[in-house]
């Protein structure tokens, strides 16, 4: 940028321009609106022009443990969001209150009190983060904000179901999202009134079988940490739902369970299992079942790590498709992401698995070495090796449908013709 | 360029008098210009007083980089029939590799790409922009903020103090 005009026009006048308080306020307050409350506010000192202009600012982002204690928090609050001018409208607020407040002295009238004027600001996007408390005294009126586009709410539970008033219908609400851990019929109901939402977000606990069900839910996004006893099935009943992001890890001792599901528009699914054992199979099987429609699949199936495993699991044992069983058919699948062990059996797997993909256009591949751990060393490291060829690079973790034609006619029986296979190069 | 000859070809003009010859396609990345070209489609000349010719042809740039890739995923769904995901994500983070790259300007430049990506109606352009212009606020110290985009300060140290104390939890130390 040497060269640049303004650069001369610095030099020329001697005196350097400041070119920032050339913007107007509208432009000034939408970077202001950027930056997280705290910063924001401290742009008031820097001239008479910025002195309220964060006032304005459209969003206000507070994290509680960033400030001294909980006063200062509130203070901040109450200057950025009580204070605020009627014509100032307020459309994200983020509240992060992890680490601040616990149980026993949480202000909830305070609160409500900023969920009530951030209402009246017309409010679009809420976020609230916290660790485990209860915030169902503050429910109904989060509940009451009808021009909430999004939310974003901590861990929620029963309790904090039942706190939702029954008219409450959001009818601008889009997006969902909040960790859910316990499991009940409400929860359906909650979703069958709010009818506007199309992405849902949920990080959970599989504590017993449930069936989640939406007519309006296009993208699903499911994050179960674990299961805390043995959950033997799991249902989506979702038929709206495009795009399914799954990643499940499966609890010490527990195994897979049943996901079932019809979703016959789905075209993407992203599905991530760790900790899976020799019986799980089926369930997987069940699951690529269930997403079969798909153009779009990315697989990233792990093994549990365990150093004490069971005498049949100290061998590879397929994960991807259940031996002898009809393998279902993919007949919109374009592109296949794996990440697995690409030992003898799963190979196998794999390879019907492409025989039943007559779309398919790319393939990416990537081995993952289990990473046994524990001091007595119970699997012999030779069973687990990748069994795909080498590429011409000697890499044979990684296979590209379009650019490593040979490769994968090496891996495929030659007298089996590639029905459709796009292949360039 | 390789460009059809049946493509229609605008004439911008900056505040300083330089023409610079787009496609109709790049001048419509600018929602004002679209505007000016759905309202009279015969103007072929059109004048910006408010854009100087170094941040005009910086904005071409921009929307010649932002064209060329749109085209270029286009063409690969009509040839594939879909486009490929990964060819797609691959083709996002080279952009933002691209757009990156761009915002490596002074502060001047980038104020001037601000006010020019709002008067032209850029809106990928303004985003970038603004959010650059955040990214330099962000962990500054209102001094370190003043002495990087030039501010001058016209308090006095009796005004300054004042506002402190309305808010003080705004410059507490701990971050």
């Amino acid at each position: 940028m040497a060269n640049s005009p303004s650069v001369r026009r610095r030099r020329a006048d001697g005196h350097e321009p400041d070119r920032l308080s050339n913007l107007s306020d509208e432009l000034l307050i939408i970077i202001l609106s950027l930056l997280p409350t705290r910063m924001a506010a401290r742009t008031s000192v820097l001239s008479r022009r910025f002195q309220h202009l964060w006032k304005a600012s459209l969003s206000v982002d507070l994290t509680a443990n960033q400030y001294t204690n909980n006063e200062t928090f509130e203070a901040a609050a109450s200057s950025a969001i009580l204070s605020r001018e009627p014509s100032n409208s307020l459309l994200s607020l983020t509240l992060d209150l992890s680490y601040a407040y616990d149980d026993s002295n949480m202000p909830y009238t305070f609160f409500t009190s900023l969920l009530v004027k951030a209402r009246s600001l017309g409010l679009r996007h809420l976020t609230i983060r916290s660790n485990f408390w209860d915030f169902h005294p503050i429910i109904p009126t989060i509940f009451s904000i009808d021009s909430l586009e999004s939310l974003h709410l901590p861990a929620i539970n029963s309790e904090i179901l039942m706190a939702i008033p029954s008219n409450a219908t959001l009818p601008q609400l889009k997006s969902l999202s909040f960790f859910w851990a316990h499991n009940s019929v409400e929860f359906n109901q909650l979703l069958s009134k709010l009818s506007s939402v199309q992405y849902l977000g949920l990080e959970m606990y599989f504590t017993r079988s449930y069936s989640l069900s939406s007519q309006t839910i296009r993208k699903l996004e499911l994050d179960v940490l674990g299961c805390s006893k043995k959950v033997e099935f799991f249902g989506l009943s979702i038929p709206s739902l495009e795009v399914l992001v799954l990643h499940l890890e499966i609890g010490q001792c527990q195994s897979l369970p049943r996901i079932e599901g019809d979703m016959p528009f789905l075209t993407k699914a992203i599905i991530v299992l760790e900790g899976l054992h020799k019986g799980d199979i089926g369930a997987v099987d069940h699951l690529l079942n269930c997403v079969s429609n798909v153009e779009d699949l990315s697989l990233s199936l792990d093994i549990k790590e365990s150093a004490f495993v069971n005498e049949e699991e100290k061998y590879p044992f397929p994960v991807l498709l259940e031996p002898g069983k009809a393998v279902p058919d993919f007949p919109n699948l374009k592109h296949l992401d794996v990440k697995m062990c690409f030992h003898e059996p799963n190979l196998g797997s794999f390879i019907a698995l492409l025989h039943h993909s007559p779309a398919l256009e790319s393939v990416k591949l990537v081995h993952k070495v289990p990473r046994f751990t524990g001091r007595k060393r119970t699997r012999k490291k030779k069973d687990w090796v990748s069994k795909l060829p080498r590429n011409v690079n000697g890499i044979y973790n990684y296979l590209n449908l379009g650019e490593n034609k040979k490769e994968l006619l090496k891996l495929l029986d030659k007298n089996v013709p590639l029905l459709g296979v796009h292949i360039t190069s | 360029m390789a460009r059809s000859s049946t493509e229609n070809m605008i004439t911008l003009m900056s505040s300083d008098g330089e023409e610079f010859m787009v496609t109709e396609k790049v001048a419509r990345e600018c929602t004002t210009i679209r505007n000016m070209l759905e309202d009279d489609c015969v103007i072929t000349n059109i004048p910006l007083p408010n854009v100087t010719s170094d941040i005009l042809s910086m904005v071409i740039e921009y929307c010649m980089e932002h064209v060329a890739a749109a085209e270029k995923a286009a063409a690969e769904t009509a040839e594939k029939g879909s486009s490929s995901a990964p060819a797609a994500a691959k083709a996002n983070k080279d952009l933002e590799e691209w757009d990156k790259a761009f915002m490596n300007v002074d502060v001047y430049t980038l104020c001037d790409l601000i006010l020019a990506a709002n008067y032209l109606n850029v809106s990928g352009l303004l985003d970038l922009t603004i959010q650059t212009a955040a990214n330099l606020i962000k962990g500054k110290s209102p001094e370190q903020i003043r002495k990087t985009f030039h501010i001058q300060n016209d308090l006095s140290l009796e005004e300054e103090e004042k506002i402190r104390s309305q808010t003080p939890w705004a410059f507490e130390k701990s971050e």
